[in-house]
């Protein structure tokens, strides 16, 4: 069985790569990271992943059009939130899942695994 | 003249007599204007009356009647101006100087052509109404001196009016009542205040009356009644006359007296002698007038008077009869005929003229031969100047025509007539006779005519069945002439002695003086009195002959010539009877007693006659003289004769001397009835003269009165005036025009301390606190001077008190300049509190000018919305008073429901306003206004009130620090992130917990630093590269830090982590194996900036040794160093020189810095 891809858009590179290193150490394979949401549109253009790791707000802008275009895909979503309660998330993503910065091990895993199963299944 | 028109009166009203206008006319003289408003003050505005005033007014002076009366009366009162239609509930006064008249409805003014003192305008006026108006016409006669509407009086009454007539009693001057009341015709006497409704309650009845015939059915079946009851008061038998006549008349006074049926009336008439008298006199009313129907009296001076004249003989006596003559127009017509065909025939006849009545009322009047001016005109032009006299404003028949008529009381039916009378003229009265009466009236007529005589009636009359009596000899002027047939003494009158009446009347005939001898016919008697009886005289007590019979010749001697002596027996008594004579009639008119003197002889020329005297009284006072003879007469002779005249010269001398004072008294007597007659004529000139007098009088009375009612209403004013005075507060000065005090109100003491004495002096002498007290006087002058109001403020000498002055020109009614008043309000709260809110006003000005409050009011009634300028300009409103709907076009649409919302909440609950809403506009940085306002409960209305001011700054203020804490909030997990991230990443290459702790904490650090550098920089300056370097290199100051230069590059805050990390590696690097730890050195930081926007970093460490090229890219710090590049999108590069370790990183800086 393939490894799961996971898209990883993160623009803090250090963040992004403490991420990149805990998702590969889950058994995924990451796709990125990507600090932009330019390059990452540009990227599911050519391959797709199954979940997707997200930072809110990203080097040029907000993460949301690319929100959007991967839910339709039916990627599972895990978006990384500075923000303890956010409404606008859960409103226009309710099936996606949320961690909290600074992201907590156990939770990104559930999370993932959490997410994963819409794509696999 | 009767006038038969009366009889159709009751079928001539065609207009129902409901609606029917009545106007009375109210004569009124001195005393009248409280009358009048007496009257008056009952009328009632929506009765059918209109009411016309005539008052005796001064022509010369304007006339304040109708203004006092319209405050008494609900009526409208207007003097008249001529050409008024007469409408009910109006009152019309005459003007001054005019004379009123009224044809159909319309008033007309009449000039007066009599002057002044002989005007009888009531008179004038009734007559006028009585004949526009008939019955429907009223007349009310209030107090007054004179008799003017007595006349005017009976022409209503005799067209069917109503005459009403003030109390006497109750009248200032009675005279007018008194006269209008001795005409009898009077229906109500009344006080003032129930006049008016005497008048509505009689022409109710009126109305009622007319509307169903029931009374008038009932009046007959009691007719019978009614006239016996006359006839045994008055002596009158009515029951003759035509019933429709007696009906309507009956009916009028039952109508007066206000009475519900025939049955009360003939109760009332049964128990009141006087109500016979009324209703006798109320059967005879007529209406004569001289010259009635004049073709017919021209047919009858020319087919009768005219041959009665030419062919009476001198001692002819022409014998006239008018029975029915009521006030005796027609008997002085047919005496004026007479005199003036005399006249022209130039002939002298002896004229008798007959004129009779039954009511004696009616004679007095015909008797008196007094007429009113109106009627003046009936009569023919030539006639008049010779036939009547002027007589104030009216005239009088002349003696001449009045001594041809006797006026006696005598009733056709039941009197003995007259007889051998050549013209009979009865007009008029037959028609009011029924069938039986005329039956015996005709049969009179025929005896009292002499044959050939003539018989004139009235227009509508005719001779009946009793045509072989009497052929006509012009039937359309209905003149008859008697037959030749002998008259019969008509039967019913033989043997009936005169009717003994009830009543006080008897009638009072005037003697007919008989011009024939007592003697009788026979020839014998005078024969037997001339020849065979004694001489007699019939003498006055005086001695005056009156008659004489037999010889006398013997005992008179008559001189020649000289009738005045003739006509004295003691003066024609011959000598000898002479002393007798007179002795015999002293004494005889003394004591009345028949006397003889004897043994007494008369001496004439030829001899003398012994006689007795006998000297008798008669009846009549005249004295009987008989001579009767003792002796034979004996002659004289010569001597004797001598004697005769020697004896008596003495007595002649004597007689002779008495003679000439006789004629010498005579003269004196003729002189003195000469000044008499003159004392006479000035006596009339001063009657006339009194005459003007009084009325000028009452005219002046009427002014009185007038003035009276002013002065009253000016007393009250005065009262109204001083009473104010007395009571305001106000301090009031009036000065006259040489700027004395004339008046002053109490309050005034403040400002001039005025004593009662000060009335009169000038203001300027009186001491006053005024500061500046000239100035005063100056303006009052000028007010004086140009009639302008002004306006002053002054104030007391200490200041403490100012009032302010307006100084108004005082002017007379007739707007002449006279004074001036001078008002004072004091103002001295007033300017305090002025004064006072103008610095509370100032304080809240600079308030809202620093905190640029803009102040706005909304009236929640009208909607309308005002500001202040400062709100105009922030809201960028074109007008200061805006509609809300205007008012909300400043704002950006999604604020103005806002708006609404809480404007509706504010007005409805009083809850205090206060919302931000944004001006609409096309600047991309809207500006926010916040309003606050609070409803304020005023007197009637609530009103809002608030300000508004511009937010915008603490609107983005807002916003910024809110982004702010947004981006701290993220940059601090962003912190924590990287952190967690470092430490986990760490803890991959780092194997002892040492080394993994102090790595941390120094990056900690280094983050902590330049976190720091954030927060210190000052406000709103980017931090620079070179800042960012020197606090990375801060922990090794000095020690080998050898050069930080380059240009200055800015540094975004997102950069700024990352490169504070790759720094913090590069310094812990060399700190730990290079310059700034171990090896000698030092370290040169520099920077350029490259075409295209790179930043070039060189990070040069020079060795004083030698350098040994290591790849050191392994580890923790150089992954990290290699992420920071990336991050700040740039590479970083490694060269070694002999003694260099240069590094170098290259990046494009953030353009969103």
């Amino acid at each position: 069985m393939p490894k799961s891809k996971v898209l990883l858009c993160e623009d803090e590179y250090i963040v992004a790569l403490d991420l990149q290193l805990l998702i590969e150490e889950f058994g995924f394979e990451v796709i990125g990271p990507f600090a932009s949401v330019s390059n990452a549109m540009r990227e599911i253009g050519e391959t797709r992943p199954d979940m997707a790791v997200l930072d809110v707000s990203l080097k040029d802008g907000e993460v949301y059009p690319l929100a959007d275009r991967l839910q339709e895909m039916g990627v599972g979503l895990v978006f990384h939130s500075g923000h303890v309660n956010d409404h606008e998330i859960k409103t226009r993503y309710p099936q996606a899942e949320c961690c909290l910065k600074p992201v907590h091990t156990s939770r990104l895993k559930a999370a993932l695994q959490q997410a994963a199963p819409l794509a696999d299944c | 003249m009767r006038d038969e028109k009366k009889d159709d009166q009751t079928t001539v009203s065609s207009e129902p007599d409901r609606e029917r206008l009545c106007i009375v006319g109210i004569g009124a003289s001195a005393g009248g204007l409280e009358a009048i408003r007496e009257m008056l003050t009952e009328a009632r505005s929506d009765s059918n009356l209109a009411y016309v005033v005539i008052q005796h007014l001064d022509p010369n002076h304007e006339s304040l009647l109708a203004e006092l009366l319209a405050r008494h009366t609900a009526l409208n009162v207007r003097q008249v101006s001529g050409g008024e239609k007469i409408l009910a509930g109006n009152v019309y006064i005459i003007p001054p100087g005019f004379g009123l008249s009224v044809t159909n409805g319309v008033l007309h003014l009449t000039e007066f052509e009599q002057p002044r003192g002989l005007r009888r305008p009531i008179d004038d006026f009734f007559e006028s109404l009585a004949l526009d108006q008939g019955r429907f016409a009223a007349c009310v006669i209030l107090s007054g001196t004179g008799a003017d509407g007595s006349a005017g009086l009976r022409a209503i009454k005799e067209n069917g009016g109503l005459c009403i007539v003030q109390d006497p009693r109750t009248a200032k001057y009675d005279g007018m009542p008194t006269s209008a009341q001795g005409t009898g015709l009077v229906d109500f006497v009344r006080r003032p205040g129930d006049i008016v409704e005497a008048i509505q309650q009689f022409y109710s009845h009126a109305f009622i009356e007319t509307i169903d015939g029931t009374l008038a059915n009932t009046v007959e079946q009691c007719l019978e009644d009614i006239c016996s009851v006359v006839r045994n008061f008055v002596g009158h038998d009515f029951s003759g006359y035509k019933k429709s006549t007696l009906i309507r008349r009956v009916q009028r006074r039952i109508q007066v007296l206000d009475l519900r049926s025939a049955k009360e009336y003939l109760d009332h008439i049964k128990s009141d002698p006087q109500e016979c008298e009324i209703l006798f006199r109320e059967l005879l009313i007529n209406v004569t007038r001289f010259f009635r129907d004049s073709a017919h009296f021209a047919a009858l001076r020319e087919r009768v008077i005219e041959p009665l004249i030419r062919n009476a003989g001198d001692e002819d006596e022409i014998r006239v009869w008018v029975p029915g003559c009521s006030s005796g127009e027609e008997a002085y017509t047919i005496a004026m005929m007479f005199a003036d065909e005399a006249r022209l025939q130039n002939r002298s006849v002896n004229i008798q003229i007959f004129a009779t009545d039954i009511d004696e009322q009616m004679l007095r009047l015909a008797r008196d031969a007094t007429y009113p001016q109106a009627a003046l005109i009936d009569i023919p032009e030539g006639m008049r100047d010779i036939y009547t006299v002027a007589r104030d404003g009216r005239f009088k028949i002349s003696a001449r025509i009045r001594d041809m008529i006797r006026f006696s009381v005598h009733s056709i039916v039941r009197d003995p007539p007259f007889s051998n009378i050549d013209l009979l003229s009865c007009r008029n009265l037959l028609i009011y006779f029924g069938e039986k009466l005329q039956g015996l009236a005709l049969p009179i007529f025929h005896y009292a005519i002499k044959p050939g005589g003539t018989l004139f009636l009235g227009p509508s009359e005719t001779v009946g069945r009793y045509d072989h009596a009497f052929a006509p000899l012009d039937q359309s002027a209905r003149i008859f002439q008697r037959n030749d047939t002998r008259p019969e003494y008509p039967m019913h009158l033989r043997g009936r002695s005169l009717p003994v009446s009830g009543g006080a009347r008897h009638a009072e005939a005037d003697r007919t003086p008989s011009k024939r001898l007592d003697w009788g016919d026979g020839g014998a008697t005078e024969r037997l009195l001339s020849t065979y009886a004694p001489a007699t005289l019939r003498v006055t007590t005086a001695g005056e002959i009156l008659k004489t019979t037999g010889r006398l010749g013997k005992y008179l001697e008559y001189a020649p010539g000289d009738p005045d002596t003739n006509r004295f027996a003691t003066s024609i008594a011959r000598p000898g009877a002479r002393e007798a004579l007179s002795a015999i009639i002293r004494q005889v008119s003394a004591n009345k007693r028949r006397t003889i003197s004897r043994g007494l002889s008369a001496r004439s020329e030829f001899g003398l006659q012994a006689f007795d005297l006998i000297a008798e009284p008669l009846k009549d006072g005249t004295i009987l003289l008989v001579f009767r003879e003792r002796d034979r007469f004996e002659a004289y002779d010569d001597e004797e004769f001598d004697d005769l005249d020697n004896m008596d010269s003495h007595v002649q001398s004597l007689e002779d001397e008495l003679r000439n004072t006789r004629v010498r008294l005579h003269t004196t007597v003729e002189e003195l009835e000469t000044a008499n007659e003159e004392l006479k004529s000035s006596n009339e000139e001063m009657m006339s003269m009194n005459e003007e007098l009084q009325s000028t009088n009452e005219e002046l009375s009427t002014v009185n009165d007038e003035l009276k009612g002013k002065v009253d209403e000016l007393s009250r004013a005065n009262a109204d005036l001083s009473n104010f005075f007395a009571s305001t507060a106000l301090p009031l000065v009036v000065v006259d025009r040489d700027m004395s005090i004339r008046n002053y109100t109490d309050a005034i003491q403040s400002i001039y301390p005025f004593r009662k004495t000060d009335r009169g002096r000038p203001l300027a002498e009186v001491t006053s606190t005024l500061r500046r007290n000239d100035e005063v006087l100056e303006t009052i002058a000028e007010v004086m001077h140009d009639g302008d109001v002004r306006h002053l403020r002054v104030s007391d000498r200490a200041e403490e008190r100012t009032w302010s002055l307006v100084i108004t020109p005082y002017r007379t009614r007739d707007g002449v300049l006279d004074g001036a008043t001078l008002v004072f309000t004091e103002l001295t709260d007033a300017l305090r509190l002025e004064d006072a809110l103008q610095r509370e006003g100032e304080r809240l000005r600079l308030a809202l000018d620093v905190t640029s409050l803009g102040v706005w009011e909304f009236d929640p009634s009208t909607r309308v919305m005002k500001l202040d300028e400062t709100a105009c300009i922030g809201l960028g409103a074109e007008s200061p008073v805006l509609s809300l709907e205007e008012f909300l076009l400043c704002f950006r649409e999604d604020s103005r429901a806002d708006i609404v919302t809480s404007m509706t909440t504010l007005t409805e609950s009083g809850d205090p306003v206060e919302v931000v809403c944004s001006l609409a506009g096309d600047e991309p940085r809207a500006h926010s206004i916040q309003i606050v306002g609070r409803r304020v409960d005023g007197r009637r209305t609530a009103r809002v009130l608030g300000v508004l001011f511009d937010v915008t700054e603490e609107q983005e203020a807002k916003q910024i620090r809110e982004m702010m804490l947004r981006e701290m909030n993220h940059r601090v997990k962003n912190m924590f992130s990287i952190i967690s991230g470092m430490v986990r990443l760490a803890s991959r290459t780092t194997d002892s917990v040492e080394d993994l702790v102090d790595g941390i904490q120094t990056r900690v650090n280094a983050l902590a630093r330049s976190h720091d550098l954030t927060q210190n920089a000052p406000a709103r300056q980017t931090l620079t590269l070179e800042q960012t370097i020197r606090a990375s290199l801060e922990p090794y100051s000095g020690e080998a830090v050898a050069r930080i230069e380059g240009p200055v590059v800015p540094i975004a805050s997102q950069e700024l982590t990352a490169l504070s990390l790759l720094l913090h590696e590069w310094a812990t690097n060399a700190a730990k194996y290079g310059v700034l730890g171990p090896a000698d050195g030092h370290l040169e930081v520099t920077w350029r900036l490259e075409r295209g926007g790179h930043v070039i970093l060189t990070w040069n460490e020079i060795h004083r040794q030698e350098v040994e090229p290591s790849d050191g890219a392994s580890g923790f710090g150089s992954t990290l160093v290699q992420l920071s590049a990336v991050q700040l999108n740039g590479q970083v590069s490694v060269e070694y020189g002999s003694h260099e370790r240069r590094m170098t990183l290259t990046y494009a800086p953030d353009s969103r810095s």
